[in-house]
This record gives C-alpha cells, sequence and structure tokens, in this order.
C-alpha cells in the first residue's frame, strides 16, 4: 500500500475554494448566531409570556433535531412552501446562524444567571443606576463567564459547517469527497482534509485553554 | 394539510429507521464511554508519549467534524485495513471514536472537579488509591458528570443522522429517499423533525433535571 | 438646638410590617434610632433581624408602616404612599444609608480600588482623581492601603470585609447597616472587621447591626434589640439585657449564647 500524498497538492485550488467557502459559512452564521442569540436572550427576560414561549420554542426545536436535518429543511422546504430558493451555501449558513443562535442564547442566559444575586444587592445599595449597575457590575462578569462555552461553540460551528456537504454545497468536505472518489487518493485527501478541519479549529482550542488557565490562577 | 395524510403509508418506513438510530446511539454510546474511561487512564500516564499520544486522539476528534470520520471511516478504512465493512459497521466506529474523545474530556473535567481536600481526606484516613477511587472520589464524580454526559447523548443521537450522508437507513436517510419520490418534503422532513425531538426531548429534561440536581449538591447514588 | 437635633431620631420605623409570599416576617416593628447611636440586633435566624436592615437598606419593599431616614419617609407600604417623600430626596437620602454585607458581595473583577471608587464616580459624579483620593483614605482607615491593587479573590476574607466596609464609607453615609458581617469569617479574623466597626462608632457613626458576637454587643452598643417572630421584644441598654433581661425569650436566647460563649 503506497500513500501519494502530492494528490492534495495537485488538487490544491480546488480544496481552497472549497476552504473559502466553508469559512463564509462559519463567518456569516457566527456573526447571525451571536447578535440574533443576543435578541433572543434579551426577549427571554421580556415580562411577556407570549414572546418568552415563542423563544422557548424556537430554542428547542433547534435543540432538539439535528442540524442536517435543518439544512434540508431550508434548502428544500422552503422552496415548496415559499418559492424562495437558496443555494445550498446560503441555506447552509442561514440555518447554521439560526441554530447557533438558538445554542447562544443559552449560554447567555447561564451566563446571566451566573452572576451572584448579591452583586446587584451590593450595587444597589451602592445606589448605582440600573444602566451603570449593567455596565460595569454585571455585563464584565457576564463576558468572563460566558467565554469558555462561546468559543466551544464556535469550533463547533466550524465542525458542522461540513453538514453544508449534505446538501451538496462546495465547501471543505464535499470538494473533498469529491476529489478523493475521482483522484482515487481516499486516504492521503480526506488525511489532509481532517488535518485542515483541525488546524483551524486549534487556535481556539489553545484561546480557550490559555483563558482557563488564567482564572485557575487567580486573575479574573 | 392534506399532505401529512398522504405521507401515511410512508411514515412506518420511515419511523422504524428509529431502530437504527438508536441501536447506532446505544452502540457508539457504550464504546464511547468505555473508551472514554480508556483514554482518560492513559491520559494522566506518567509517560509522556503515552499520555500525549491519548490528548492528540483526544484533541483530534474533538476539533474535526464528525461528518469527516464517518466519511474517513467509509473510504478510508477498508482500504487501509482490508476488511469489507458495511455502512452501520463503519458509523459506529467513527461515531464511537467522537463519543469516546467527548466522554473523555467530560470524564476529566469531573475528576478535576473534585477538590483536593478530598484526596488529602481520603489519605490521611490510610485508604488505598483504588478505595480511594472507589469509595471517595468515584461517587462524587458520577453526580458531577451526569448532566454533561446526558448532552453528549443527544448530540450523538442527533449526529447518527450524519450516516444518511453514506446511505445508512436511520431515519434521515429513509425520509430523503421517501421525498425523493414524492417531493413532500415539508410534510416528511416536519414528521422526522417531531420524531427526533420526541426521542431527544425527554434526555433533555432529564439533562436539565440533573444540572439542577448537581447544582444543589445531592444525588442518592 | 444641639439637644433636640440628638434627640430627634435618625432612622424611625412605625408599624413595619414584610411579607414573603405567605410568610408575614416582619410583624409591625417600631424602632427609633438617635443619630450617633449604635444599635445592636439580636435574635434568632428568622426573627427579621436581617429582613428589617434589608428594608431600611430600601432593598425590599414594606407591606405595612413606614421607614424614616433624616426626616425623609423613604419607605412606606401601600396604605401610607402618600406621605413618601418626593423621588429626588429619597434618592439623596437613600446615598446616606450605607450596607455591609455577610458575603462582602465585592465586585471580582474589578481591584480593591476600582470597587471603592466606582459608586463616587457614578452616582456622586466625583473626579477620578479626587475618588482616588478618598479611597486611598478609606483604606488607610481600615488598614489595608497595601492592597489598593489587588483582586479580591487574593484577599482574605476579613481583608474583603474591611473593603467592604470601606467601599460603604467612600459614598459618605450618615448611617450604616451591618448584616452579620463576621458570621462567614474564620474566627481568628473576626478580630479585625469588629476593630474598625469599634473605631466607626467611636468616630459617632450612626450604626444598625445585626451580630451574634456578644462581646462587641456589650461593649460598643448603645442600645441592643432583641426580636422575636418579627416583632421586638425588648430594647434595653446592654448593662441590662446581658445581666437582667426582662423578657423571657430575650433571657432563653441570651443563656443559650452566653453558654457558648464562656466555652470559648
Amino acid at each position: 500500500m503506497s500513500f501519494d500524498f502530492s494528490a492534495a497538492f495537485v488538487y490544491w485550488p480546488e480544496l481552497l475554494n472549497g476552504a473559502i467557502n466553508s469559512i463564509r459559512i462559519v463567518a456569516l452564521a457566527v456573526v447571525i448566531g451571536f447578535v440574533l442569540g443576543m435578541l433572543l436572550a434579551i426577549a427571554h427576560r421580556s415580562g411577556n409570556r407570549l414572546i418568552r414561549g415563542v423563544v422557548h420554542v424556537y430554542v428547542e426545536i433547534f435543540r432538539t433535531t439535528p442540524a442536517l436535518l435543518q439544512l434540508m429543511y431550508v434548502y428544500l422546504v422552503l422552496p415548496a412552501v415559499a418559492g424562495i430558493n437558496l443555494g445550498p451555501i446560503t441555506a447552509a449558513w442561514i440555518t447554521l446562524g439560526l441554530n447557533t443562535a438558538a445554542f447562544f442564547s443559552e449560554i447567555l442566559k447561564a451566563g446571566f444567571q451566573s452572576v451572584e444575586r448579591t452583586q446587584y444587592n451590593a450595587a444597589f445599595v451602592l445606589r448605582l443606576n440600573k444602566v451603570d449597575t449593567f455596565r460595569f457590575v454585571v455585563f464584565p462578569q457576564l463576558i468572563r463567564n460566558i467565554f469558555p462555552p462561546t468559543v466551544a461553540l464556535f469550533i463547533t460551528v466550524i465542525k458542522y459547517s461540513s453538514l453544508a456537504a449534505g446538501i451538496g454545497a462546495l465547501e471543505l468536505t464535499r470538494v473533498a469527497q469529491l476529489i478523493a472518489v475521482q483522484s482515487f487518493r481516499l486516504v492521503e485527501i480526506l488525511t489532509v482534509v481532517a488535518i485542515i478541519y483541525f488546524v483551524i479549529a486549534y487556535p481556539l482550542a489553545i484561546l480557550a485553554r490559555a483563558y482557563e488557565a488564567r482564572l485557575r490562577r487567580g486573575m479574573y | 394539510m392534506d399532505g401529512f395524510l398522504k405521507i401515511a403509508p410512508d411514515i412506518p418506513h420511515i419511523a422504524a429507521g428509529a431502530w437504527i438510530t438508536l441501536t447506532l446511539t446505544a452502540v457508539a454510546m457504550t464504546i464511547g464511554i468505555v473508551s472514554g474511561l480508556v483514554l482518560v487512564f492513559v491520559r494522566s500516564s506518567r509517560i509522556p508519549i503515552l499520555s500525549q499520544a491519548a490528548v492528540g486522539w483526544i484533541e483530534f476528534f474533538l476539533l474535526t467534524p464528525p461528518l469527516i470520520h464517518i466519511i474517513w471511516a467509509y473510504y478510508v478504512l477498508p482500504i487501509v485495513t482490508g476488511w469489507r465493512l458495511d455502512a452501520i459497521t463503519v458509523c459506529a466506529i467513527a461515531l464511537s471514536a467522537s463519543v469516546g474523545a467527548h466522554m473523555a474530556e467530560v470524564f476529566r473535567a469531573g475528576l478535576q472537579s473534585i477538590p483536593k481536600t478530598q484526596h488529602r481526606a481520603a489519605e490521611v484516613l490510610g485508604l488505598s488509591v483504588i478505595d480511594k477511587y472507589r469509595f471517595i472520589i468515584l461517587p462524587q464524580t458520577l453526580r458531577v458528570i451526569l448532566a454533561p454526559s446526558t448532552n453528549v447523548l443527544v448530540s450523538l443521537l442527533k449526529d447518527t443522522s450524519l450516516a444518511a450522508v453514506i446511505g445508512l437507513g436511520e431515519i434521515l436517510h429513509r425520509a430523503e429517499v421517501a421525498a425523493s419520490s414524492n417531493f413532500l418534503f415539508l410534510e416528511i422532513l416536519t414528521f422526522v423533525a417531531v420524531l427526533y425531538a420526541a426521542l431527544n426531548y425527554p434526555l433533555i429534561v432529564l439533562a436539565r433535571k440533573l444540572e439542577e440536581r448537581s447544582r444543589q449538591g445531592f444525588v442518592s447514588v | 438646638m444641639k439637644e433636640d437635633a440628638r434627640k430627634k431620631p435618625f432612622v424611625s420605623l412605625r408599624g413595619v410590617h414584610k411579607r414573603f409570599g405567605d410568610l408575614l416576617v416582619l410583624r409591625g416593628v417600631d424602632l427609633q434610632v438617635a443619630q450617633g447611636e449604635v444599635v445592636v440586633l439580636i435574635g434568632r435566624s428568622g426573627s427579621g433581624k436581617s429582613t428589617l436592615l434589608n428594608c431600611v437598606a430600601l432593598l425590599e419593599q414594606i407591606e405595612a408602616g413606614t421607614i424614616e431616614v433624616d426626616g425623609a419617609v423613604v419607605g412606606a407600604g401601600p396604605a401610607d404612599e402618600t406621605a413618601l417623600a418626593p423621588k429626588t430626596r429619597r434618592r439623596e437620602v437613600a446615598a446616606e444609608i450605607g450596607m455591609v454585607f455577610q458575603s462582602f458581595n465585592l465586585f471580582p473583577h474589578l481591584t480593591v480600588l476600582q470597587n471603592i471608587t466606582l459608586a463616587p464616580r457614578r452616582v456622586r459624579g466625583v473626579s477620578s482623581r479626587n475618588a482616588e483620593i478618598l479611597a486611598l483614605e478609606l483604606l488607610d482607615r481600615v488598614g489595608l492601603r497595601e492592597k489598593a491593587n489587588e483582586y479580591p479573590v487574593k484577599l482574605s476574607g476579613g481583608q474583603q470585609q474591611r473593603v467592604a466596609i470601606a467601599r460603604a464609607l467612600a459614598m459618605n453615609p450618615k448611617v450604616m447597616l451591618f448584616d452579620e458581617v463576621t458570621s462567614a469569617l474564620d474566627p481568628e479574623l473576626v478580630g479585625e472587621v469588629l476593630k474598625v466597626m469599634r473605631q466607626l462608632a467611636e468616630e459617632g457613626m450612626t450604626m444598625l447591626v445585626v451580630t451574634h458576637e456578644m462581646r462587641f454587643a456589650r461593649e460598643v452598643a448603645d442600645r441592643v434589640i432583641f426580636m422575636d417572630q418579627g416583632v421586638i421584644v425588648e430594647d434595653s441598654a446592654p448593662s441590662r439585657i446581658f445581666t437582667n433581661p426582662s423578657t423571657d425569650e430575650a433571657a432563653r436566647f441570651l443563656r443559650v449564647l452566653m453558654d457558648a460563649e464562656a466555652v470559648e
């Protein structure tokens, strides 16, 4: 059995193109996910029961169903039902964005709850107003609390961008599949692609780990 | 609305795919838990090569897409090992490896969360290492890892749908096949969504309950 | 004139009732505290002492009665809402009330100095520079100047609590509320906090203190108040209440505590 990794170099334009599409999907999904997730988290704190219920249902739908199913739904059902025809890549980042928003809103919800009630009491007796309390007391702690799970979510988005392959988007995984079959260099191509994904996600993992180490050393 | 009635004949076949989904989930989770334990053990080894290898393996499966694992296993394993593997075996192997890495992290975080004082208290009482873990450390760790483990299980159940990409006849694949002939995507995919939600919801509720109980600090084990 | 000022109560609670769900925690509390008085509140858990402090600090709304501080009605039940002072006056007076908590409640993401300067800067508009000068002075008073740039996580419980006191003092309060501020501390750290509180008392601060530290109560308090089941049962000078309490409930409570302290 001989391995010929030169195949990866021969096909580098296609792989690069696939990687760029993957990055596009991730970037757009992350932006939508974080912004929408914040809105959902705010809506969840609303006094209105209907709004809270809608947010709850939204989050549950995206949490209990597979992302691939969600992707297929957006890609295949929207055209049939609403006449909206999205290309596979667009469908991918929209779906992933909606999905990420659901998970991010849960992270924010937990983050809010982790800022202790007693912090609010202390700010209150110091007579800080609501805006200042949020800005100087709650928000800084919230950001520090949500950092690790948010990085983990980011990594998840990178991993699940590969699902777009399932609806035919020419992102990295799909390109890899096609080239691998065409060139018969299955082992080499797929291994190289796995390494590419790893290399993209690794810096984030390091970041999260460095942050955890800082916390443990007592720096806040 | 009538579309939902039209898919009625497809429903039994699609729903039957749940057997494969659940079997795959159960197998991968079981093997995953075992390999997770092994990995955590090897990771804590004093031999650098072993612990680094364990770390590398865990990192790799944690940071790369499950779909790649499945595709890689499907195309590459037969070549490299010369075995003839069917789709479900390939998926079981790929998902087990992934779950193993995730569980290794869950176990590691769980063990780390037990305060050093518990270890010291056990040592001061003269307990052997095995007894210390058996009676003091592991029971407490069990309480801590229940919630994250349930999350891993839910993710696994959802990831079994990736097997559709290589043609395994689990729920999503069967739905795809049915929909490709009658084009009733809305109805069929909605049904599938409900099916997954039904399978997952009890697990998620369980996970939340466990999270709350672990915060209260009491679980009868 | 001075006599009158001293006679007029600085803090005045009349008929205060407070309910939590079905539970009536304060059942008609009447209390007057003059300026410069140090009043210690003792009683079992559930007797309502902490709730009383929280109501004076305006952390809780009361169901009936009035709470008056520095001549302004700052808290009132729904029936007496019209008696409330105008909002601006209430806000002024609220800033005259300082509080220190059992769990310190320092802001973990800010340094000691930042913890102390935050409120003066944001609420009173004090400049950063002046706020810092003020903060360092206060840290001197509580004996922690060298910790100014440390984060709370690096400080011991006693040190954190002293910072909490300095933080409250930075707002220039006229009355200070202390809610079991030494209960969460290791015994050897209690002394340093009580020392600061004693200093404050000697400087003439009006203080309302909930505590289990009987020695402190005996030596520093002007009055000791025993609460039971949401009402004030006894209100005497420490010299009297510890030697010859006039009520059975107080006697029973104190006997247990005295025995415990005798063992120490």
